[in-house]
């Protein structure tokens, strides 16, 4: 296996070895603890414009599973990992993540200090990064580095041009794609429901006139501070009048339209392993997370909003509920995929929500 | 305000190591005592395990030797009042023991109640119907199992359940075995002659997991009802091979999330429908097919799977029980290491490291025992070890196997082996097997071929094809700095490379460090993946960047620790480790033990001051050394890796102990106990043995003592070193002869220490270190009890020879009078 370099725009230089694509890329440099669903974390759309650096050593023991698809082109920027495992073909998976990663155009580079990294991107926060081929000028990658400006339009670069629907039987739901991942609609398809995705320019008219039972606002990458105001005014409607689930970047947006105000996280929180406590319930649950910002406590107006949920480690929100509407949102991802999957009740909640609001 | 009654708790314990047990129990009580002590809890601790390190420690509880027995308990329970049974820590025994007393009534009799198991659950756990219908109701699957009359029946059965299907005569008139059944045609053939040996006319027919992966999941509960996975293990053998002689790893190499997932909501939901306070391991078979599972075990209290999950993780799982059990809740319970933040209790661990268990056997001390592997465990121990990758883990804890339970394995040179014999491991798997897939793999078997005879995840074939790759690369490019680089990446020792360079391993270590500049880094043990900033007294080494290892400051003792238990040595030599370092940290030293047994005693958090989980090679003790430059370097006796480390020029402080054993007396009558310091000798108390090699400390009348005195007395002044010996006594009429006078024998000291209520590895300690002793006379235990050593012949299903030597012995237990 050739060599590559990852470059940090803080000067660090680690080297290692190439797997998937042999392209060069830009990106935002995260860590990851989950310890298995390596492929729902790649194919998730929230990192589009980021590296994800695997704090488990070895990635690439199951390969690539037809049915674990989180989107269907990922937008991730590269794979940072110890170790990739090499693995047999067969009926239930067709690929290597080697050979899934070429196809996509997506970076690997193995080899690397991985635990090192972590620890360094835990104090510096999230930073820059750059898997390069070895060049005798790394002064000049340092450069073009440092030069890189990423894009804030995630949310239109990955969120569908087109609606589009994922028919069954039961409720109507509407879901606004923000870079939507598929476990939604997988956990939307098991309660039977009869799905339209929407693009994030979706208006609140538009939504209206597919006379939907609920709405789901999904997860995404990037800033929520950076999205249209279009999709927070669309929010502050829907809210009013059909019942309203937000998830990841969709709570961010749903927090914002109801007053509060995001703040930058010092370092990004990927993994599965925090404790959440359910405020409701008084439980422990553990779910997937994957957030960059988080909604600011002391800005949540009590008159209006619930705090239903909070991380036990870091205490922060990771779920609102409205007092007057419908609506509710969590931070966390309640899909799993990959994860522990005990929140999926919250769609049992939802499908509650929306028989007893909707009465039909 | 009137005082209440502090209530009074007794522990269970499980009894002397046996294959199956080693140190696990002793480890979790050694916590679990700590923390209730400190609580001011009124505690009891009953075993009848004569290398238990109970009685030597400073806390305030109870120490009982009696009888593991329901007649014994019942004893127990009246003549102390107890208010409050706690079965978490002496694993099945304990377990079935309180089944036994809440069925004679005892319990509620005396009113006495279960503490971390409910009785209602360890009835279920003990009655596999009950347990099958409680895991039904919360839709867990467990293996589908019937008992028939007719072939009809038997045939309709399987077929509903699917081939292949186990089937076992009833009350059979002949030893039988379950018999696989892998389609109509067979079951039919077989069912004839099982129904004929039946004296009940029946056969249990059950489904055949045999082939699928075995997953082992542990997890803690608090009386809230939170809960979480500790760690998720996976075995290297499938179903088949008793996961005790499985080489396990965690994290789980080969399940997908949407299956590793599905096994931990079942283990929690287990956890929650039984209403566990504490640590529980539930073991599950996955159809490695469609990813459906079974549930094949739960184990609701200490064993070595919670042992090896608390090791793998860095997270304290009997500390944190412990304060469940004392009524804490996780939301309350914090985790001394994390430098940010709270609640971490409840972190699910994420490992950043492979983990490897590995089991040792002894079978060139039992030669005549069937070494194929099957449902019945047959290791004596086992060692783990920490990589960076699959690889690394796996040949790190391939090497810190002692070298003499390997002797089976060392001696064997694969390359002599036909054809006929490797396929016959391969279907048939022995101890050793992964010997035996490496030269499989070097003879160019395909990974996929592999796969499909042995029913081992292609996964670990290409890991092991790696490093065929990297062997025949160190072959074809002597003393190479990139292959010897990529090499050491991935685990190779310097003794394996010397091997393959057909040179000294000193020669390679020279190249390493001075030409090709590779070194050891060392990286921390901690549950939290590098998320946070973690205090932790772990490493273990690796081959990359960082280094995080700081050395440690202060006067400083390095500690060789006793690795995996073998036969001989047993527990016993965990038990004088443990000592070892409490001594030295009394003499002033802060302790670095390096040790690698994942069930060892001295792997109690807040024991040693700093931790190497490595193999106890050359290689890794001096890197090591001149990582730490300890001010002194302490080991038990003498041993291949002390000489191996003195010939290099290395101090080593050896305690004068026998490791192999005393010499086997069979016509020794009486063991008369000294010291010899500089000159001074003092005698302990004297020992009987009888016909059976049993210990029996005997009262004697002043005359008599008066007369072993001078004896023993006149053979000190032929001890020339400072030491502890046991004097070995013969009666010739009414003469005392002496017949040999040696070092105290490892596997005696912990019995010789209760009785004579002595810490005889303490003061050898400091006798050795100090080169002086303070002897304080301490009255003897009186004359009550008798100990003798365990053997596992049983196990091994083989007859126990006559005179059976105490260096076969795995344990040690007392004996009732």
């Amino acid at each position: 296996m050739a060599d590559r370099y990852l470059i940090l725009e803080d000067g660090s230089v680690f080297k290692g070895k190439a797997f998937g694509s042999r392209a060069t890329t830009f990106g935002e440099v995260v860590f990851n603890t989950v310890m298995t669903g390596y492929q729902q974390v790649i194919t998730n759309q929230i990192y589009h414009n980021q590296i994800i650096v695997f704090s488990q050593p070895t990635i690439g023991a199951v390969g690539i599973d037809r049915s674990s698809y989180e989107s269907v082109d990922p937008t991730c920027k590269g794979v940072i990992v110890r170790d990739v495992a090499a693995v047999s073909i067969n009926r239930r998976r067709r690929l290597s993540l080697d050979e899934y990663l070429k196809r996509q155009n997506i970076p690997g580079i193995s080899g690397i200090d991985t635990r090192a990294l972590i620890k360094k991107l835990r104090s510096t926060g999230t930073i820059k990064g750059s898997i390069i081929d070895p060049v005798n000028d790394l002064e000049h990658a340092f450069d073009q580095l440092r030069a890189i400006v990423l894009t804030n339009q995630q949310v239109n670069q990955v969120s569908t041009p087109k609606a589009f629907p994922n028919p069954g039987n039961g409720k109507n739901v509407v879901v606004v794609d923000l870079g939507l991942k598929y476990g939604i609609l997988r956990q939307l398809s098991q309660r039977d429901c009869n799905v339209t995705v929407l693009p994030y320019s979706a208006t609140a008219d538009s939504i209206f006139s597919l006379d939907p039972d609920g709405v789901i606002i999904s997860t995404g990458p990037g800033n929520p501070n950076d999205l249209p105001a279009q999709v927070i005014e669309m929010i502050q409607t829907v809210q009013r009048n059909i019942p309203l689930f937000a998830i990841g970047l969709g709570h961010e947006a749903f927090a914002i339209a109801n007053g509060c105000s995001i703040n930058e996280l010092s370092s990004e929180h990927h993994g599965s392993n925090h404790p959440i406590l359910s405020v409701i319930t008084d439980e422990i649950m553990y779910a997937s997370h994957g957030q960059g910002f988080t909604v600011d406590p002391e800005s949540v107006d009590r008159n209006d909003l619930i705090v239903t949920h909070y991380d036990l480690i870091d205490r922060s929100v990771q779920g609102l509920r409205h007092r007057d509407f419908p609506a509710f949102s969590v931070q966390f991802f309640p899909d799993s995929s990959p994860g522990p999957n005990e929140a999926t009740e919250l769609f049992d909640e939802f499908m509650e929500m929306m028989t007893t609001r909707g009465g039909r | 305000m009137a005082r209440i009654r502090s209530k009074k708790i007794l522990i269970i314990g499980a009894g002397p190591t046996q294959v199956g047990r080693d140190t696990e129990s002793e480890a979790a009580a050694i916590q679990i005592i700590k923390n209730f002590a400190e609580a001011g809890r009124n505690l009891y601790y009953v075993t009848n395990d004569a290398n238990s390190i109970i009685p030597q420690l400073k806390y305030d509880v109870e120490f009982l030797v009696d009888d593991l027995t329901v007649n014994s308990l019942i004893q127990i329970l009246r003549e102390n009042d107890i208010d409050i049974i706690l079965p978490v820590v002496g694993n099945t025994v304990a377990l079935q023991l309180c089944e036994q007393l809440n069925e004679s009534e005892v319990l509620k009799e005396l009113n006495i109640r279960t503490m971390g198991v409910t009785t209602t659950t360890i009835h279920n756990i003990n009655n596999p119907e009950l347990m099958n219908k409680v895991l039904r109701h919360i839709k867990e699957p467990t293996i589908p199992t019937t008992v028939v009359e007719t072939a009809n029946s038997a045939i309709k059965f399987a077929k509903r359940v699917g081939f292949p299907v186990l089937i076992k005569p009833i009350a059979s008139l002949t030893k039988t075995n379950r018999i696989k059944c892998d389609n109509e045609h067979q079951l039919v053939e077989m069912l004839e002659p099982a129904f004929k040996v039946s004296t009940t006319n029946q056969i249990a027919v059950e489904k055949s997991v045999v082939g699928y992966k075995e997953v082992e999941m542990t997890v803690i509960r608090d009386a809230e009802g939170s809960k979480l996975l500790i760690n998720g293990a996976e075995n290297f053998n499938p179903i088949g091979v008793h996961s005790g002689d499985s080489i396990i790893f965690s994290p789980t190499q080969t399940l997908t999330d949407i299956e590793f997932q599905s096994l931990r909501t079942a283990a929690l939901k287990i956890a929650e429908v039984l209403k566990i306070k504490g640590v529980c391991h539930v073991q599950f078979a996955l159809d490695p097919t469609d990813g459906k599972h079974f549930v094949t075990r739960v184990n609701p209290f200490f064993d070595r799977t919670s042992a090896f999950a608390a090791r793998a993780t860095g997270y304290p799982i009997a500390n944190v029980v412990s304060k469940i059990l004392l009524g804490q809740s996780l939301r309350e319970i914090e985790l001394s290491g994390v430098q940010k933040h709270d609640s971490l209790a409840l972190i699910e661990p994420a490992m950043d490291h492979v983990a490897v268990r590995f089991p040792t056997w002894s079978f060139a001390s039992f030669k005549n025992a069937d070494q194929e592997l099957n449902t019945k465990m047959k290791s004596t121990g086992a060692v783990m070890s920490f990589g960076r990758s699959a690889e690394e883990a796996l040949q790190k804890a391939i090497r810190s196997v002692d070298s003499t339970t390997t002797a089976e394995q060392a001696a064997l040179d694969e390359s002599e082996l036909s054809e006929a014999q490797l396929i016959n491991v391969l279907i048939h798997a022995r101890a050793g097997e992964v010997y035996y897939l490496l030269e499989a793999l070097r003879r160019g078997y395909t990974v996929d071929e592999l796969a499909e005879m042995t029913h081992i995840d292609a996964f670990y074939f290409y890991k092991l094809r790696h490093l065929v790759k990297l062997e025949r690369q160190l072959r074809e490019h002597h003393f190479d700095a990139d292959v010897l680089k990529e090499a050491k990446y991935f685990g190779f020792g310097d003794t394996q490379i010397a091997h393959l360079w057909e040179v000294r391993s000193d020669q390679v270590r020279e190249f390493r460090i001075k030409q090709a500049k590779v070194f050891a880094t060392y990286k921390g043990v901690e549950p939290t993946a590098g998320e946070f900033p973690y205090l932790t007294n772990t490493y273990y080494s690796t081959f990359e960047d960082e280094d995080e290892a700081i050395r440690t400051v202060g006067k400083k003792i390095l500690v060789l620790g006793t690795a995996n238990s073998q036969v001989g040595t047993n527990s016993a030599a965990e038990y004088t480790t443990f000592q070892t370092i409490k001594r030295c940290q009394d003499l002033g030293y802060k302790v670095i033990l390096i040790n690698n047994n994942p069930n060892a005693l001295t792997f109690v958090p807040d024991l040693a001051d700093k931790v190497y989980l490595e193999p106890l090679t050359v290689e890794n003790c001096l890197n090591i050394i001149h990582q730490e430059k300890p001010d002194k370097i302490v080991a038990q006796g003498k041993w291949e890796i002390v000489s191996q480390l003195v010939l290099r020029g290395v101090e080593i402080d050896q305690l004068p102990l026998s490791r192999t054993t005393r010499s086997e007396n069979i016509d020794a009558d009486y063991m008369a106990v000294v010291s010899e310091i500089n000159g001074q000798a003092n005698l302990f108390g004297i020992i009987g043995i009888n016909d059976e090699n049993m210990f029996v400390p005997i009262e004697a009348s002043p005359k008599i003592k008066r007369q072993f005195k001078a004896v023993v007395m006149e053979e000190c002044k032929n001890l020339t070193a400072n030491g502890i010996y046991s004097i070995i006594l013969r009666k010739n009429d009414d003469l005392l002869e002496v017949s040999s006078s040696v070092p105290m024998a490892i596997q005696d000291l912990p019995f010789l220490s209760y009785v004579l209520n002595q810490d005889f590895a303490g003061m050898i300690t400091e006798i050795i270190l100090t080169g002086a002793f303070q002897i304080k006379n301490y009255p003897m235990m009186g004359a009550k009890y008798r100990y003798a050593h365990v053997y596992p012949y049983d196990q091994f299903g083989i007859k126990q020879p006559q005179n059976t030597p105490f260096s076969l012995a795995i344990g040690a237990k007392f004996l009732s009078n």
